[in-house]
């Protein structure tokens, strides 16, 4: 009996732990491709890393924000799977030292205030000396985690796909 | 040998050796001009970037990397050019120095978060998968689990020395509880490793070396764990480089020695 109770809280407990369990791989992943963490914040329901994109000539940073939405419960696992939005930004840090191009940014960080994201699509923001492209998805968590290598490539092969399509956005705004 | 190419002043690119200092860096021009002023870096060093295929000599180098870093911001004004001009020109001039400024304290006050990044990946490579991630941005704690053996891995991580200042002095130090669980599966061995606990909670300042015992009744783990202090500057460079087999031995060692200790007392 014991034992039975024990399984099932440890089933309950992976079960709520798959967000965790992406978060790793993305880490990793983001670790192989030479980025870095240097920023995380995490508490149960979200979690950002940034990763600081060494040596890459046109980004400074890529922020990775999880949000976990379904499935840490078994009844809407079985129903509707675990999914959490992925948010990816890309940033372009531009060293801003000539009043006129600080004039210049000014007006474009007031132009964007309010825009909203669009789901699937790029977002392009301005703030300060930084420019910023954000795309936002819904990922089904089982496609990645715990299959193996398959899962790990298939996780690398989107983030890697995505940031290149954030790239091209930014690329005419790094100064 | 030359450069390979001319770093942006504020490029923390260049890695410097002298017998005196030792090795210094990556640094940027603008920071080789500073301590080469203040003799912290002596004029026979050796010099080395990404894309040089050895230690040149510093000296062989210096004016090509010292030449044109005074002119954006101390030149003084020419005939030609409009006082407009020139005083955007200085103005420029202090904001790129108040960059190269501002990314080393960065650095300093980030560190902690790259050494978090490699427990995570030095951790899945050896086989655990990350199941909770817990950080305000100067306590992190993380844990792992084998999904295999279901045994877990615990990390507590704080950084002690956050800030320029202190990390200059002191270097990048942290505090760390390095813990390893396994799934007993009875409840009499977890009742032991509860009153285990209680013992544990009278030790105020556990020294390094000191293993603690913790209990959970309702996921039936037992965990061992042990204080250290870390030297993260040991792990990870000023250029971001980590130092993964040297982080994954210690963990492999710490995990090996809390596993021991655990299944000594409670098989």
């Amino acid at each position: 009996m014991f034992n039975l109770m024990q399984n099932f809280a440890h089933k309950a407990e992976m079960r709520e732990s798959k967000d965790e369990i992406l978060l790793g791989e993305i880490v990793r992943v983001m670790s192989r491709r030479g980025h870095p963490t240097i920023q995380f914040r995490a508490n149960d329901d979200i979690q950002q890393v940034q990763f600081k994109t060494v040596r890459d000539p046109l980004l400074h940073s890529v922020f990775i924000t999880l949000d976990r939405k379904t499935g840490s419960g078994a009844l809407s696992a079985a129903l509707l799977g675990s999914k959490a939005t992925l948010r990816i930004t890309a940033e372009v840090k531009n060293r801003m030292a000539d009043p006129d191009d600080l004039i210049a940014m000014y007006r474009t960080d007031l132009a964007n205030m309010f825009k909203m994201p669009v789901l699937g699509g790029i977002k392009l923001n301005h703030e300060m000396n930084s420019v910023l492209a954000t795309l936002q998805l819904v990922v089904e968590l089982d496609h990645y985690i715990l299959k193996g290598d398959p899962g790990i490539e298939k996780l690398d092969a989107l983030l890697v796909s995505r940031i290149d399509a954030l790239k091209e956005k930014l690329e005419p705004y790094k100064k | 040998m030359g450069l390979p190419r001319l770093p942006r002043p504020d490029e923390v690119a260049l890695h410097i050796h002298s017998r005196e200092g030792g090795r210094v860096g990556p640094i940027s021009r603008r920071g080789l001009q500073r301590q080469l002023a203040s003799g912290a870096i002596p004029e026979d060093a050796r010099l080395w970037m990404e894309g040089m295929e050895g230690w040149g000599w510093l000296r062989e180098h210096r004016e090509a990397l010292l030449a044109d870093l005074d002119a954006p911001s101390v030149a003084p004004r020419s005939p030609e050019e409009s006082e407009d001009d020139y005083l955007d020109r200085v103005f420029g001039g202090l904001v790129r120095s108040s960059w190269d400024y501002l990314e080393e304290h960065r650095f300093s006050t980030h560190i902690d978060e790259v050494f978090l990044g490699a427990v995570i990946t030095s951790t899945l490579d050896v086989g655990y998968s990350l199941i909770d991630l817990k950080s305000d941005g100067t306590h992190h704690y993380l844990r792992f689990e084998d999904l295999q053996d279901q045994s877990r891995i615990v990390v507590r991580l704080t950084h002690l020395t956050s800030g320029l200042a202190l990390s200059k002095v002191l270097g990048q130090r942290s505090s760390a509880v390095i813990g390893y669980g396994e799934k007993l599966g009875n409840v009499s061995k977890i009742m032991t490793a509860i009153r285990a606990e209680m013992k544990s909670g009278y030790i105020r300042d556990p020294e390094p070396g000191t293993i603690t015992v913790d209990g959970d009744l309702s996921s039936g783990y037992v965990y061992c764990q042990v204080d250290l202090y870390l030297d993260i500057d040991a792990y990870v460079e000023r250029d971001y480089t980590v130092h993964h087999d040297k982080l994954a031995t210690h963990i492999g060692a710490t995990t090996h020695a809390l596993r021991k200790y655990l299944r000594g007392r409670f098989a």
